[in-house]
């Protein structure tokens, strides 16, 4: 047997724990003093590795915060992404009738009577706005007035909105902020949470904000898609 | 059967948070100890583990699914570690009495446990700890790295070849020189 060999088998043959070496491998050894010098380092040397595991140590307390809190934005930031891909791989919200959503919510009451009554008054205004492509305002008020679903006060509430100046595109990112949160929850417990805590009420403003009339057609989809998904989001949660 | 990999890797680069925390954990106490093995520093080991797994998580979308993550996260840590291990390793001596004489010896252990997390975080004794020691600090990094993805991480010869991006010739003969130098420092049984 040549050495290299030699050594090279006697080497797998200690890392893989082998009770004794080979008969040939021991012969070639007990006549080749370099190889069983090689044979005893390499001997040593496993036992010092199979000792090294006991080196181990364990990671300070507190890495992970450590590591989470530096990616903070960037997972944040890909949440927010994702949320953004999902709207956008949505199909186009069809029109629902008026009708219907006020069957659905009745039929369905949710857990909060005040978040029924204001995803009401939006889903309305909302789809009031849809069907006034020349954005005109005085019939969406008009609109708004015939609506026998909102109390005077709301209706007050939604002209007052509807005629103020807005930063619409500033209103519309909020929403989809909202959502976006929302949505990358996926649970129905965050979803039901998100109803009862200050989102709603941030869930609310940003949609009433939303229910404009839309100046230009695609505004006026990402108003579509918004409700579209917040109509999914109750719906999920029924 | 725990999640594999890659599908952890897809979920967190679709934006599930759960998912890389999945990985990470799975990742922690491994690859911080290859770090801190590499090193010799525990303070600088927490630097160099953090700052691997905010660019395995930033580099991510890099990553080819279908190929191997440990791999993968492994030459990062190897990359990062490298300056540091420079920085920290002292010039390795041939002989350990020699170092006594010539007061060498202080140098040769600088790197030792004494520097790391204090004894109470070993799992060995202090004087079987520094025997070891011994043999690893005289390593150089690409003995080192075999030694320590073999022993810590598990791999196999395969995985450290990818790993180091060598040939599995080198790393069983990176591996044959490795031991046998480790074997040549510790003397008698440990």
């Amino acid at each position: 047997m040549r050495c290299e060999y030699v050594r090279d088998r006697v080497l797998d043959s200690l890392l893989a724990g082998d009770a004794e070496l080979a008969p040939g491998l021991v012969a070639h050894i007990g006549k080749c003093s370099a190889c069983a010098a090689e044979a005893e380092a390499l001997r040593r040397g496993v036992e010092c590795l199979r000792a090294a595991p006991a080196l181990r140590v364990e990671p300070p307390a507190g890495m992970k915060n450590r590591v989470f809190a530096a990616l903070a934005d960037d997972l944040e930031h890909a949440a927010a992404v994702n949320a953004e891909r999902t709207i956008a791989a949505m199909s186009p919200a069809r029109r629902v009738p008026i009708g219907e959503i006020v069957r659905r919510l009745a039929l369905r009451p949710l857990p909060i009577a005040a978040g029924a009554a204001a995803l009401c008054l939006v889903a309305i205004v909302v789809v009031a706005t849809i069907g006034h492509r020349d954005g005109n305002t005085g019939d969406l008020l008009a609109s708004v007035r015939q609506s026998n679903a909102m109390t005077d006060l709301e209706q007050l509430e939604v002209q007052k909105w509807v005629q103020e100046p807005q930063t619409r595109l500033r209103a519309i990112k909020e929403a989809k902020l909202v959502l976006q949160t929302i949505i990358t929850r996926n649970d129905r417990a965050s979803l039901l949470d998100a109803k009862r805590t200050i989102e709603q009420r941030r869930l609310v403003e940003a949609f009433r904000q939303l229910a404009s009339e839309a100046p230009n057609d695609s505004q006026r989809r990402l108003v579509a898609e918004v409700l579209q998904t917040l109509q999914d989001i109750v719906a999920r949660q029924l | 059967m725990s999640e594999p990999d890659d599908s952890l890797v897809r979920k967190t680069l679709a934006g599930d948070t759960a998912a890389f925390s999945a990985l990470y954990d799975r990742y922690e106490r491994s690859l911080f100890n290859f770090i801190y093995q590499y090193v010799g520093d525990y303070e600088a080991a927490q630097d160099i583990f953090q700052e691997t797994m905010i660019r395995a998580y930033r580099k991510l979308p890099r990553y080819q699914i279908g190929t191997n993550f440990s791999a993968w996260v492994h030459r990062i840590a190897i990359n990062l570690a490298k300056d540091e291990f420079k920085r920290k390793r002292k010039r390795p001596v041939s002989n350990i009495a020699e170092c006594a004489e010539t007061g060498e010896e202080a140098d040769l252990f600088a790197a030792l446990p004494e520097e790391g997390p204090g004894p109470e975080r070993l799992l060995v004794d202090k004087e079987t700890a520094r025997r070891v020691r011994e043999g690893l600090v005289r390593l150089t990094p690409e003995h080192m790295q075999v030694i320590l993805l073999y022993v810590f991480q598990g791999m196999a010869y395969k995985d450290i070849a990818e790993t180091l991006g060598i040939p599995i010739g080198t790393v069983k003969s990176r591996m044959h020189y490795a031991v046998k130098e480790l074997g040549k420092v510790i003397g008698s049984r440990l």
